[in-house]
């Protein structure tokens, strides 16, 4: 008989292990954990006659027993197996009967145990592990938390009920740390941990100072009172002397005391004790964390400011980071703005300097009377609309969610218009374009719309490779008959093909091989269409050889086939 | 004899436009459709001015330009560059940032769209040196 005892979100849990039990993300594994570090199939634990086994299935973040990171090790009783973020404990027989004392295990929504003896203080022990391990790949620093849980166990005078709710206390700092990214409600839970763990407190507050003002503002509060905490203020002596210092500040009778003796707070208020302690990360003060009671003096010890320091620390250490998030991610929000509208810009000119230039040689023809001027003017101004309504159109496509409008359509005849449109281009340019459809393939539902404005991108551009190249020529092929489900339609050329570095970028947004004549905008917005319907694009490509892109498309004959 | 102005771009829409801003003052034309082709056309017919575009396959402007100051032979024909786009790295282009960027500098820097009257008026005040 053995067994994995941890610590879950819902309490501590013990799984019996089988001849086989597997752990990981993924639902059917014996053992499920919704961790994020964890993978699907993270580790598998064996039994080999009495023996126990542990092995990694090619984790991401590895599996470690007793802190070795290992790919088979076998157990033994009292191992302690990481995999993500939990820490199990490996046991071969049951542990025995605790004799009237408490492991300090705690249950959410339970009170800590009331009692204990000096004995439960080495059964302290597995929680500290479990705190460690609640604490790995959080941007917090464990060393201190653990250093301070150290500290809290073996202090002499400390009852096991004042340990357990400190221990509590710490892990479920650690656990809003570890779990929350919204700021405010992490702020929230630290200090619903903190009023849970000073008894005395009757109120606390997370002050946080404006990076660019310094001004200082409370961003979360609590009171055991409802309503107290928006009464009156706080001490603000006491809270400029712990920020300004960097210290954490300590007032057992603040009405005695003589650092706050000209503080009006303190009178006005009848705050009786309190504690402060500075937000500070890399000598950066982000804020404070403040507690104070108006119950009576002597509230709080040492012990409790400790405590208070730990959290902050913790605290610090996440505003930090995502201060830093915020600012990488507006800078790099701004960049994205910044080359969009450069590119959208370069479009735009080109396509007013065409109607521009087009208006021009269009009045130069009317004073002359040269109708043939006046036709090349008029092409030109009405080509260059024609850009900017293929502009926009790209610019909704490619920044709205839309599904496809689906519609039952021949992708042979789809290609062959597409075909006939760009025939009179092609011919211009020299390039032979062949069409080989596929008379197999039946209707299938497509978003017509969406297509064709794909084909026109594609065959478009094979035009465009092929130019000024003799002998080069365009195929566009459609292919229905394909195991997988897919139908493909390959627009093949023979021209100019591209270097890896140009097939790495071709669909990345305003980016064009075409000077002034590309957008920009038709692979992307290509790209998108197509994976709207649940395809993909591939692209083979060689230079001075040719390109060949293939759009496979799901077949859906039916209107009920469409998810 | 004619002065001689060698246009360059790869839209046949620009080399239209920019002929037809410039044809009223009785310039001789030759064309190129990339920056490839303007050096050898620049080489080869040795023209008064070029007026080129700067986004263009093969070679862009910028590269074509500096080429042409790089050989004696055409280092002393003025160039008007053409371009549409606004900024490059956060620097807005003009003649002088050209010269920063490729260490060369045009005659002229146009943002386009460019202005016919402009254009005539910069062509004349470079032939006419």
């Amino acid at each position: 008989m053995a067994t994995l005892s941890w610590n879950s979100p819902e309490g501590p849990k013990q799984h019996d292990l089988g001849d086989l039990t597997r752990i990981g993300r993924l639902p059917d594994n014996e053992l499920s954990l919704l961790d994020g570090a964890t993978s699907g199939l993270h580790a598998r634990i064996l039994r080999q006659g009495d023996a126990w086994v542990v092995e990694d299935n090619g984790s991401r973040n590895g599996t470690f027993v007793n802190n070795d990171r290992v790919s088979r090790r076998p157990l033994r009783d009292g191992d302690r197996v990481l995999v993500g973020r939990t820490e199990f404990l490996f046991r071969t027989a049951q542990p025995p009967a605790a004799e009237g004392g408490q492991t300090l295990m705690w249950r959410r929504g339970q009170p800590a145990p009331a009692e204990g003896r000096p004995s439960t203080v080495a059964r302290a022990l597995p929680i500290e592990e479990l705190l460690r391990s609640d604490t790995r790949g959080a941007t917090i620093t464990p060393v201190s938390t653990l250093a301070v849980a150290r500290a809290a166990v073996a202090r002499p005078d400390a009852n096991a009920a004042q340990l357990a709710r400190r221990l509590k206390a710490t892990y479920e700092i650690s656990q809003a740390t570890a779990e929350t990214l919204d700021t405010a409600e992490l702020l929230d839970r630290v200090l619903a941990a903190l009023v849970g763990l000073f008894e005395t407190a009757d109120r606390a507050f997370i002050l946080l100072s404006d990076p660019q003002s310094g001004e200082v503002t409370t961003a979360a509060e609590r009171c055991r009172v409802a309503g107290q905490a928006a009464e009156g203020g706080i001490s603000k002596t006491a809270l400029d002397q712990a920020m300004r210092s960097g210290d954490a500040v300590l007032c057992q009778d603040a009405a005695a005391d003589d650092r706050f003796a000209e503080a009006a707070s303190i009178i006005g208020l009848g705050i009786r004790s309190l504690m402060v302690a500075p937000l500070v990360f890399r000598d950066q003060g982000l804020g404070a964390v403040y507690v104070d009671t108006m119950r009576g003096i002597r509230a709080f010890a040492e012990a409790d400011l400790e405590l208070l320091c730990v959290a902050a620390n913790q605290v610090a250490a996440v505003l930090a980071n995502a201060r830093l998030h915020d600012k990488v991610v507006a800078s790099e929000r701004l960049a994205a703005v910044g080359q969009t509208l450069a590119g959208l810009t370069h479009c735009i000119k080109n396509i007013l300097q065409g109607i521009k230039g087009g208006a021009f040689i269009l009045d130069k023809g009317l004073g002359l009377d040269d109708l043939d001027r006046v036709r090349k003017g008029w092409e030109m101004v009405r080509r260059n609309n024609g850009f900017m309504e293929e502009l926009v159109y790209d610019l909704l496509t490619y920044s709205k969610q839309r599904p496809p409008e689906y519609a039952l359509a021949d992708l042979n005849a789809l290609c062959a218009e597409t075909c006939a449109y760009i025939e009179e281009r092609a011919k211009a340019a020299g390039v032979p374009l062949n069409l080989v459809p596929d008379p197999e393939l039946g209707p299938v539902q497509v978003d017509p719309k969406g297509i064709r404005r794909c084909l026109l991108n594609f065959v478009g551009n094979a035009v465009d490779a092929c130019a000024g190249r003799p002998g080069a020529a365009v195929t566009v092929e459609v292919q229905g008959k394909a195991h997988d489900g897919f139908a493909r339609i390959l627009v093949r050329d023979t021209g100019c093909g591209m270097a890896p570095e140009t097939i790495a970028k071709l669909f990345t947004v305003f980016f064009s091989t075409k000077g002034s004549k590309g957008t920009g905008l038709g692979l992307p917005v290509s790209q998108k269409i197509i994976e709207e319907h649940g395809g993909r694009i591939d692209v083979a490509s060689e230079v001075g050889k040719g390109t060949t892109f293939t759009i496979c498309l799901p077949v859906r004959r039916h209107e009920t086939a469409i998810a | 004899m004619p002065k001689k102005v060698l246009i360059v771009d790869d839209e046949a829409d620009m080399r239209d436009f920019a002929q037809a801003a410039l044809e009223d003052d009785g310039y001789q034309f030759v064309f190129a459709a990339d920056g490839v082709e303007a050096v050898e056309r620049a080489a080869a017919e040795k023209p008064d001015l070029i007026v080129m575009d700067v986004q263009m396959p093969k070679k862009d402007g910028f590269a074509a330009l500096y080429d042409i100051r790089r050989d004696p032979a055409l280092r002393a024909i003025p160039v008007i560059l053409l371009t549409g786009i606004a900024e490059k790295t956060g620097v807005r282009f003009d003649a002088g940032t050209v010269k920063e960027y490729m260490g060369e500098q045009p005659e002229a820097y146009f943002d386009k769209p460019v202005d016919p009257d402009v254009l005539r008026e910069a062509a004349r005040k470079l032939l006419a040196k």
